[in-house]
């Protein structure tokens, strides 16, 4: 029961971490603000509803759940509290992940701001700072954090499990087999399964995690909620690696039938649909009435190949939130606006632009894809020749990264022998 | 974990907006997400979980002092009053979320009328770190603000001096003479250019030129060279800024370099010496691109384009002037010697066309 619940805990917060954020940049957001000021002067029109009419629903609009409702009660009653603050926060960083909404990462730093650059503080509070740290892509804080934290309380596994995540959105391999070795160490086989798993089709090996991925669907310790969760998604993801997209999508649609909000299933799911070019099932997926900017961008994606006109009332929507993002020069959530530039707006040189810029931060796979695609399309591929190196490190390896992994090589080969 | 999500739904944003009438009225339209207000105040009287217009206005009472007490306009540190109206609430739509939309008009104390206004926005900070005021302003004088207020920077002064068509066009004067003073390449392709331009022109090649006994001619020579040059990047800095036209990054540093090596090359031959209004016309182009990417790197004021572009290239002539004027008279002087045709001229043009060719191999490196 100690290991289910150790495993629930584990991996629980992994699934659904909220890296793509902001990174505050004074300059760079003067420059939008200024230079698209025209977009801004052009205000939303102002109007009178009837009384009657329902502006939103607080359940839709806020993704609150109850927990999360007592949370922010039990702070607002006392927010120098750093017990409960603590607490607070760690609710609503959950809430952020699991419905991809960056506002409550908002609302969990607030609640740890009193004690933002406090270095000595229980691990707890280091351990959700960090959460918080790493949401804002500030990933060498949260990696001081977690290393505080764990350094102040060593048999927490979750901090253990989060430090693993960090070095794997890094891509530092190295680092992260070492970590899962001392996860396995420390607390045991059952819990270095679920990293080994997915170092495995980190470095080229997906048809092993899936075996141990199915496997461990199978353990007793991984049959709570959280567990689930985690397995479905990573279940998928490794068919994916392996090139098997239609069983991908089946492991996501399976899990999401069951009624569950998981964000990060339902991106990778719109995803599959459209690489599988099932783009009528994409746009029928249910996302909810507030879609997130991922799956905003993947439904116009969608939309734009079936030409059923939906996609003009997307794309006013994802203009809008374009338009705000960059007024605020956030560079936060970059992969689907890269998406967008590179496939609906047919931009790939401003897509290979943030590409780049994001690629000095996050380094998965997802981002190296769309790195490729952007310094391919913009017909620049030296541009994403450091990609060739990042294989090498890594040895992640997925058909079509390898195809067009392949043609940067050619272009390298050939700018050599000139 | 890894391979995990990292897409969310985009920040929270208010905007503020203030304008000023003819009779020097202010106004401010404040355009707040519902949802973030509705973290703080129970909007669902009824429990309900659907929060309809009639409950929003029902808590206006309690909402109005929030907001008053978030969004505090001062001038010389005395607080100005937010008045409102019956109807001064509304809602706006922002893609798929629905904004509270407040307009109030501002009342400075009489005595502080010629002081500068100053804003300092607090709202909802204290539940979302990253929430954001958007500021935009427009005020008597055609002056016009824009700002980003955060936990970190709430406050904004609305001075005027900061924005007005000449303090913008002086900044970006600065900006255009320092920019072609610190270019070595750009001058470097000019003083190329310029060069032999105290030779009369002959057929054969430097060795046979003759020292020029007629300064017009001469200056008709630069001046030839000089408006090319000015023509040209002025055609694509303007084209490029008002995005006409894009050219990709990646190549025009290496053209520059390039054309460096051409113009400096080009006085040892004896065709392209002929050339050189023609080249500095022709690679001036590419240079304007070089110098839009300067005036992007130091954002442009969209609603001062006109005064910030012509400031930006008002300094770069007058940059450019000032080199001419300080190279002309020497090599006007030294135009008979052997010095300046074998050292200066021929000599020279070869340093140049070698710390060219580095920057050729750096940029395309």
């Amino acid at each position: 029961m100690k290991q289910s619940q150790n495993a629930t805990r584990v991996w629980r917060l992994a699934l659904a971490s909220v890296k793509g954020l902001l990174a505050p940049s004074p300059l760079k957001a003067s420059f939008f603000l200024l230079f698209l000021s025209p977009a801004f002067l052009l205000a939303q029109t102002r109007f009178q509803p009837n009384d009657s009419a329902v502006l939103f629903r607080l359940d839709s609009q806020f993704n609150k759940t109850d927990d999360l409702q007592q949370a922010l009660r039990v702070w607002q009653a006392n927010p120098q509290d750093i017990a409960s603050a603590t607490s607070a926060a760690k609710t609503a960083f959950l809430a952020a992940s699991r419905h991809g909404d960056l506002r409550w990462l908002g609302t969990a730093k607030a609640m740890l701001d009193p004690w933002w650059a406090e270095p000595d503080l229980p691990s707890d509070t280091l351990f959700v700072r960090a959460l918080v740290r790493q949401g804002m892509h500030d990933f060498g804080g949260a990696l001081s954090d977690l290393n505080a934290a764990i350094s102040v309380d060593p048999n927490q596994s979750e901090f253990w499990a989060w430090r693993f995540a960090v070095y794997m959105v890094r891509s530092d391999i190295a680092k992260a087999s070492a970590e899962c070795q001392a996860i396995g160490d420390r607390f045991g086989a059952a819990e270095q399964a679920s990293c080994s798993a997915v170092l495995l089709y980190r470095t080229g090996r997906p048809r092993l995690a899936i075996e141990k991925l199915d496997e461990l669907a199978r353990h007793p310790d991984y049959q709570g909620k959280n567990a689930k969760e985690w397995l479905a998604f990573h279940q998928g993801e490794a068919r994916r690696v392996a090139g098997d997209v239609q069983a991908a999508n089946k492991a996501w649609q399976s899990y999401l039938k069951q009624g569950h909000a998981a964000h990060g299933i339902q991106v990778a799911l719109l995803d599959g649909l459209i690489q599988a070019g099932d783009f009528t099932s994409a746009l029928s997926l249910n996302m909810g009435p507030q879609r997130s900017d991922a799956l905003l961008v993947s439904a116009i994606q969608a939309a734009q190949a079936l030409n059923n006109g939906q996609e003009s009332a997307l794309r006013a929507d994802i203009e809008q939130r374009l338009r705000q993002r960059e007024l605020r020069g956030e560079s936060l959530n970059e992969r689907p606006f890269v998406k967008y530039y590179l496939y609906v707006r047919q931009d790939p040189r401003k897509a290979l632009e943030m590409a780049k810029e994001s690629w000095k931060t996050e380094r998965e796979p997802a981002d190296a894809l769309l790195f490729a695609q952007a310094a391919l399309r913009s017909g620049e591929p030296l541009q994403a020749a450091s990609l060739l190196q990042w294989q090498t490190e890594t040895g992640y390896k997925e058909p079509e990264f390898d195809r067009l992994l392949g043609q940067i090589k050619s272009a390298t080969v050939s700018k050599s022998k000139q | 974990m890894s391979g995990s999500v990292a897409w969310s739904h985009s920040s929270s944003t208010t905007f503020i907006e203030v304008s000023e009438s003819a009779e020097s009225l202010l106004t401010v339209r404040l355009d707040i997400p519902l949802r973030d207000i509705a973290l703080r105040f129970d909007f669902d009287r009824n429990g309900d979980g659907a929060v309809t217009w009639s409950e929003v206005k029902a808590q206006k009472a309690v909402v109005t002092p929030w907001i008053k007490d978030g969004l505090r306009f001062q001038r010389q540190g005395q607080l100005c009053a937010l008045t409102d109206n019956d109807n001064n609430w509304a809602t706006a739509n922002y893609g798929e979320e629905v904004y509270l939309s407040v307009v109030s008009q501002i009342n400075c104390p009489n005595a502080t009328t010629d002081r500068p206004l100053s804003l300092r926005y607090s709202l909802l900070f204290d539940q979302d770190a990253l929430h954001r005021g958007l500021l935009k302003a427009g005020l008597g004088g055609g002056t016009s603000h824009s700002a980003i207020l955060s936990p970190d920077r709430p406050d904004y002064r609305f001075d005027a001096s900061a924005s007005g068509f000449f303090s913008v066009l002086s900044g970006y004067f600065i900006e255009g003479v320092w920019h072609i003073w610190i270019g070595a390449d750009h001058i470097l392709f000019l003083i190329s250019l310029l060069l032999p331009c105290v030779f009369l022109r002959e057929s054969a090649g430097l060795g046979h030129w003759r020292a020029s006994q007629q300064l017009r001619s001469s200056l008709i020579s630069v001046l030839a060279v000089v408006t090319a040059f000015t023509v040209a990047h002025s055609i694509t800095l303007a084209l490029t800024v008002l995005e006409v036209i894009s050219p990709p990054a990646g190549l025009v540093e290496p053209i520059i370099a390039a054309s460096v090596i051409v113009a400096a090359l080009g006085n040892l031959t004896k065709t392209l010496i002929h050339l050189r209004w023609q080249i500095a016309f022709l690679f001036g182009l590419i240079h304007g691109f070089g110098f839009a990417s300067v005036l992007a790197d130091l954002g442009l004021p969209s609603d001062q384009l006109a005064s910030a572009l012509l400031g930006f290239n008002l300094g770069v002539e007058f940059g450019q002037l000032a080199i001419v004027a300080l190279f002309f008279p020497i090599a006007w002087r030294l135009r008979a010697t052997a010095f300046y045709r074998w050292g200066v001229v021929f000599g020279g043009s070869i340093l140049i066309a070698v710390i060219a060719s580095y920057w050729l191999i750096e940029r395309l490196s």
